[in-house]
């Protein structure tokens, strides 16, 4: 089998410093406000998962900073060659040449792409590969609303390795991005821009999100449940985005941004649209700090797509008891456990078991969260090995 | 095979049938005098000045009118009625003989106990053998249904708790593959509610109990074998992990055709069971009712049962309404009655053979279930390779991937083939779900003719799909419009309702 293999470096940085993705001008932004590239790391948790499952194939990379830097510095064995592309010598890498880098796996008849990246890459695959050939996104994005997308980088390797050994079934999967005009407005639209031809495994790759949130009328009991009998005074909350988690805010008669984390202390706005290092800071002036989210439907992601704000570090300083987690019944019944992918295993695993999700006025309903670093711990792996029982 | 047709009449409805006024306060002549006499001694305000609003018919108008409906509707009588979770078996006819005696249709509920013995007696009966089937100590029958006796039961958790000075047990603990009845009667009798997840096995998930189990838990309402048709096996665990938080067992025994005769909620480790005697007991439901929801419970609690229950003094039955911590009435008088009786009937003919009807209804179940769980597109949503008990949950997800055909579109081909369609879309933790229950009343015949209009459906599905999607077609009425048929401008429950939309208008 030949797998191709292509690296959008700078994805995912805009998550952490508060931005909705890292497209275009964007990325400037992020570099301005101090982030760091996320997309190295994620490539290396695959390449040492793929290695640990014995994985037999031939990797074709793109050369430098899109691929090939990575491989020539692992550890590991895997047999590898790489592109004369992009051009050696590019300092900055653009869109432009992942289109080619994708066309020149295609001309060389790759069995599977695997690229790492967000909803911007899935894009630019998508166009170079038109469907043609199957791909599998290695999460790295800020957004990740299309289907194309395994769990985590090592379950990318759990299917890679099962779509080797053949018996993997192939579907057109939804290639989904946020209309970033409109976001500017903070009004949150998704649009499908095509469909991919992607490995599709249960509970390893993560379907497209749904676009339906649940009724209205659910969130509000679910906001009045949370502001009369949760929420306390002299403790600061975050808001993590999301229309359930805006319902607090309304209720409160307070301002929210739709797809922002912003700040609440005794009912009143203290912090809007903040970064990570925002809310570190912020989390500073404050005896007791409290994180309100709310889930991705059908996904399940509870932290890692979209509120990457709330970092491992946010996390371990908020500390679990302080975390509340908001979601309409229908929204959780689209998923069968949820997901923490902030690309910290240790934390990730600590954090997992089962949650209290409050899905109604004085109504709560619970639910397994998983690791999507490690989800063979605790599922059945595409290449057929046992399931273990989850530990609460 | 038999082709299913149902009548199509164009009935309206009875306050728009005929026109000329053809009744009247007919007086023979020899009587005249006497009724203007009466008439005339008679006090001016409670004269009508109007004519009363009710339909102007004949008898034989009447009857013609009830029976072109009954010609278009459908039941037990008529066909299988296979819902899942409503344990429509037949009602036998010499129940409804002996319960339609005037002995019993013409008691008041005023009159002197002296004078009601006997069917104070059935009911004492019934408490006695309601509490042995079901392993507990005392029942009383005020409950009306099904969801009155989980509320009941609920109330009776509270003020448990509450006697103790436990303020801070305020959750109720229910599975989310509940019968939406046990959430909301715990909600309204104040209750936080929990509700936890079913592992693969199709049993509840254990390990999200012992995680969400703490000082603040006041009960879990559970039934078992649970509404996918499997047993938890765990229970006695469960049970005991419940008690040690000091928190009470509630078994919803909406349905016991599972486990009659065979083991008892009480030896579970349940404290309170509510029972349909509308369902298990063979007293008529869906339209039919009305239903009767005996709640049962340990000796440590009989205090709290609502009242009145019935007791024998060793002389003679009388009503009781000093339990000194009971959580009051329910109902009007003694509950309905009537169910009651024929319930009492049901059991009474079976005698000790009760146990056979949990074996065939599990004997009918697995059967059609292995028929069903190997059609195309058809999956068994959880607990693979397991038995079931009373019904069980297929799954039509993998048919709607491939031929666009829902578990709804299935369900409406079916009444097309003379079924009464399963429950669709229960429980909500399985997608496309048909929950199938076929009790002991239907014959392998029977069976086998629903498993081969299955396969037809399934079939049909894969081959023209849209002939699937247009059923029914040889209903009284076609396919409805979901969202207007539920709607309340549409749905009218009195003729009084019906003029009032007329006049609003659309
Ligand atoms: C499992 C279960 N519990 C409770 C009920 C409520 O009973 P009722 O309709 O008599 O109120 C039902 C009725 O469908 C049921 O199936």
């Amino acid at each position: 089998m030949r797998l191709g293999l292509i690296v959008n470096p700078v994805a995912g940085m805009g998550g952490s410093v508060g931005l909705k993705g890292t497209d275009g001008e964007l990325l400037h932004e992020a570099l301005r406000r101090g982030a760091r590239p996320v997309a190295p790391l994620k490539v290396t948790r695959f390449l040492n998962a793929l290695t640990g499952k014995g994985f037999k194939g031939v990797i074709i990379s793109a050369g430098g900073s899109m691929g090939c830097d990575y491989l020539a510095g692992f550890e590991g064995v895997l047999r590898y060659s790489c592109l004369n592309l992009p051009s050696p010598g590019k300092t900055a890498t653009s869109r432009e040449d992942t289109v080619q880098v994708v066309s020149e796996f295609v001309r060389r008849g790759v069995d599977l792409i695997a690229f790492v990246g967000g909803d911007g890459t899935a894009r630019d695959v998508l166009e170079a590969c038109r469907a043609e050939v199957p791909v599998l996104g290695i999460p790295s994005g800020v957004k990740m609303y299309s289907g194309v997308f395994a769990a985590s980088p090592e379950a990318a390797a759990e299917v890679v390795t099962g779509f080797s050994m053949g018996g993997v079934v192939l579907d057109y999967v939804e290639v989904a991005d946020v209309d970033e005009a409109r976001l500017k407005e903070d009004v949150l639209s998704v649009r499908v821009y095509g469909y991919a031809l992607t490995p599709l495994v249960e509970d390893y790759v993560i379907p497209s999100k749904d676009f339906a949130g649940g009724s209205e009328e659910d969130k509000w009991g679910i906001a009045e449940y949370f502001v009369e009998e949760l929420m306390r005074d002299d403790v600061l909350y975050f808001l993590g985005p999301g229309t359930t988690t805006k319902a607090v805010a309304d209720l409160l008669g307070l301002k929210k941004t739709l797809l922002g984390v912003d700040a609440l202390f005794n009912r009143a706005v203290v912090g809007l649209d903040l970064s990570e290092s925002d809310v570190l800071n912020l989390m500073r002036g404050y005896e007791q700090a409290a994180i309100v989210v709310s889930i991705i439907g059908r996904q399940g992601y509870l932290f890692g797509r979209g509120n990457q704000q709330f970092s491992a570090r946010v996390l371990r300083e908020v500390g679990r008891q302080n975390i509340y987690v908001l979601s309409t019944a229908s929204k959780l019944s689209s998923v069968k456990h949820l997901l923490i992918d902030v690309g910290d295993p240790e934390l990730e695993v600590a954090l997992s078991g089962y949650w209290r999700i409050i899905t109604g006025y004085r109504e709560e309903s619970v639910k397994l969260v998983l690791p999507a670093c490690c989800l063979d711990r605790y599922l059945r792996t595409p290449s057929g090995s046992l399931q273990s029982i989850p530990q609460s | 095979m038999m082709v299913f047709r149902q009548a199509k009449w164009d009935e309206p409805v009875l306050f728009e049938l005929g026109g000329s006024s053809k009744q009247t306060f007919a007086v023979d002549d020899e009587f005249s005098g006497e009724a203007e006499e009466a008439l005339s001694k008679a006090p001016r305000h409670v004269l009508r000045s109007v004519e009363p609003g009710i339909p102007n018919l004949s008898e034989v108008e009447v009857v013609r009118h009830f029976t072109r409906l009954s010609q278009m509707s459908y039941g037990v009588d008529l066909g299988p009625v296979p819902l899942g979770s409503c344990t429509m078996k037949y009602n036998p006819k010499v129940s409804e003989e002996l319960a339609s005696d005037r002995r019993i249709v013409d008691l008041h509920p005023y009159q002197d106990v002296d004078s009601v013995q006997g069917v104070l007696e059935i009911m004492y009966l019934m408490q006695k053998w309601l509490s042995e089937i079901t392993g507990m100590d005392e029942c009383s029958l005020q409950p009306p249904a099904g969801a009155a006796g989980e509320f009941v039961g609920a109330l009776i958790i509270k003020k448990y708790h509450l006697d103790k000075g436990n303020t801070g047990k305020v959750e109720m603990i229910v599975p989310e593959a509940a019968h939406g009845s046990n959430p909301a009667s715990s909600a309204m009798a104040g209750f936080k509610v929990v509700k936890i997840p079913t592992a693969p096995d199709g049993e509840t998930d254990i390990e999200a109990l012992k995680a969400v189990l703490s000082d603040s838990t006041a009960g879990l309402m559970l039934t078992n074998p649970n509404t996918l048709g499997i047993f938890e096996s765990k229970i006695v665990e469960i049970s005991d992990l419940l008690h040690g938080r000091d928190a009470l067992m509630y078994y919803d025994g909406a349905n016991l055709n599972g486990i009659l005769g065979l083991v008892r909620p009480g030896d579970m480790g349940f404290d309170i069971i509510h029972l349909n005697l509308h369902k298990t007991f063979s007293a008529p439901h869906g339209g039919g009712g009305p239903g009767a929801g005996a709640v049962c419970v340990k000796s440590g609690l009989k205090e709290y049962l609502p009242v009145p229950i019935v007791d024998f003094d060793g002389r003679k039955y009388v009503f009781r309404y000093d339990l000194s911590r009971t959580v009051g009435r329910i109902s009007w008088f003694y509950g309905n009655v009537v169910p009651i009786v024929k319930s009492f009937i049901y059991i009474a003919t079976l005698g000790p053979s009760l146990r056979e009807v949990a074996e065939l209804s599990v004997l009918n179940t697995n059967y059609l279930m292995r028929k069903l769980a190997g059609l195309r597109g058809v999956s068994l949503a959880y607990g693979e390779g397991r038995w079931r008990k009373h019904e069980f949950v297929v799954s039509f997800e993998k048919l709607l991937k491939e031929t666009g055909v829902s578990a709804e579109d299935v369900a409406k081909a079916l009444l097309d083939r003379g079924f009464h369609a399963p429950t669709i879309y229960f429980p909500l933790i399985v997608k496309e779900a048909h929950m199938i229950e076929v009790t002991e009343s239907e014959s392998k015949e029977n069976i086998d003719a629903l498993a081969n209009a299955y396969k037809e459906v399934v079939d049909l599905a894969y081959s023209s799909p849209e002939l699937v999607k247009s059923s029914p077609t040889n209903t009284s009425v076609g396919r409805l419009d979901v969202l207007t048929a539920n709607h309340p401008k549409t749905l009218a429950p009195t003729y009084r309702y019906v003029e009032k939309l007329k006049d609003e208008g659309p």
